[in-house]
């Protein structure tokens, strides 16, 4: 049985808390083992803590590694912010004296992170450790729904020169294999929003949510998909925040891990979807 | 020894993968005015409302810049090892002249410091390179953006 350390960053716990129900039932379902971090902290933010203190961001982010390593596991993460993070981190950490000056630091605390451990993206877990034949097989209730799909800016983050649309293309793919049809638009790849929002909230519902969701509308879709928390709550407050404009929408905004559940046959129940701010559980009650 | 321009370093920008997350613009603002202000940014990320595709106006560090002939002070240099075009903000006099001569307005005239400002290429290490997710905002030689352009260009026509 694989093992991975589970990361749920700040956001899952406090915002999307269905995410991490519905992680720990795929989880079960596909015979995955996880091993809680205790003690972890926000990983953290990819860019305005790492603009803001470089050491003390990347001290925050190796000890969450460490974290981890001590139990020689590597870290799978549910959020694009929290992979960007950490997957940077555990790169930066590689270098000779970027890894003394944090490590001096960590001891301090009785900490050292090595650099053993890999940082994976749920979706790179799911397509490539279980596999989507895998995932097929434990479909019991295809969906037959029409999702559109955001994958979120950091989610395109590779090593240089890698393939950007590598993991995006695996979202999909899982996508699919719940028996939903993925609605591509112009729009898929346009930002949600969420980084603008923190300095010009109004730029970024007008000038990103808001064309993402009129086109959503016109396809018709009965939901949008995310891999991120951060988009998920820029989805469903933003949709609430754009009432102050004028523009009404009601578009379920759901994470892969939570479309999976529901393909499983979770009950929705036993997924805590009220959490959501969007008509996720509508969506649900519909698949039945 | 000097690099021969066509491998002096400069920003290429790839609408094709770029989201419109406009964290460039923040990495930018943060590392030259010190705070998180899109509009104090030395690059800007538009997107078409009707097409929804994204388009950068950053310094090109032109080879032959006309900021460089505009202005009347001499406050703008261009390094000819580096390539990279800067302004003297304690010569500038804020006539924004450079402003209006930048075909693309890539300089630009702060109103809180009263001098024109613009990319100075941060060293070597463009912040919004660094902090570009998708990779759109990359360094390269000036003869691979030029080869990049031509074949975007070519692409689109075709």
């Amino acid at each position: 049985m694989k093992k991975y350390a589970l990361f749920l960053g700040c956001m899952i716990p406090q915002r999307l808390p269905s995410a991490e129900l519905a992680t720990r039932k795929i989880f079960n379902s596909l015979e995955l083992e996880i091993a809680e971090m205790a003690g972890y902290t926000c990983c953290p933010d990819p860019i305005l803590a790492r603009l803001m203190d470089r050491k003390v961001a990347l001290s925050m982010s190796a000890r969450n590694l460490s974290i981890a390593e001590k139990q020689g596991l590597d870290i799978v993460v549910l959020c694009n912010g929290c992979f960007e993070t950490l997957w940077e981190a555990n790169k930066e950490m590689k270098h000779e004296e970027t890894s003394k000056e944090i490590n001096e630091l960590l001891a301090k605390i009785g900490r050292k992170y090595n650099g053993t451990i890999n940082v994976r993206h749920i979706v790179e877990v799911l397509h490539g450790d279980v596999g989507i034949e895998a995932i097929k097989k434990q479909v019991k209730k295809p969906l037959g729904l029409k999702l559109a799909v955001h994958y979120g800016c950091h989610l395109f983050r590779e090593e240089n020169g890698g393939d950007i649309w590598r993991k995006p293309k695996q979202f999909e793919e899982l996508i699919s294999a719940t028996g939903a049809e993925v609605v591509h638009s112009d729009i898929d790849q346009l930002c949600c929003g969420f980084p603008t929002s923190q300095v010009d909230e109004e730029f970024s519902l007008k000038h990103n949510l808001l064309p993402k969701l009129e086109r959503y509308q016109q396809m018709g879709v009965d939901g949008v998909v995310v891999v991120c928390p951060a988009c998920n709550v820029q989805f469903e407050s933003g949709q609430l925040a754009l009432r102050r404009y004028g523009a009404k929408f009601s578009i379920p905004c759901l994470h892969l891990v939570e479309l999976l559940a529901l393909a499983f046959g979770v009950p929705a129940k036993e997924l805590s979807l009220e959490f959501h701010r969007s008509p996720v559980s509508q969506l649900a009650a519909r698949i039945g | 020894m000097e690099k021969s321009k066509s491998e002096q370093l400069v920003l290429i920008y790839d609408p094709e993968r770029c989201t419109g997350c406009r964290y460039c613009e923040i990495a930018c603002s943060h590392k030259n005015f010190g705070i998180l202000n899109p509009e104090k940014s030395h690059i800007h990320v538009f997107i078409d409302d009707q097409k929804f595709t994204c388009e950068a106006i950053n310094c090109l560090h032109c080879e032959d810049p006309v900021c460089v002939a505009a202005c009347p002070e001499d406050a703008i240099t261009k390094d000819e090892t580096t390539g990279w075009v800067t302004i003297n903000p304690m010569k500038c006099i804020g006539c924004r002249s450079c402003t209006y001569a930048c075909p693309i307005a890539a300089s630009w005239f702060d109103e809180e410091h009263r001098v024109a400002t613009k990319c100075n290429f941060c060293d070597g290490d463009p912040n919004c390179a660094k902090y570009c997710s998708s990779q759109a905002i990359r360094v390269g030689t000036r003869a691979g953006a030029l080869e990049f352009a031509q074949s975007r260009y070519l692409r689109k026509v075709s």
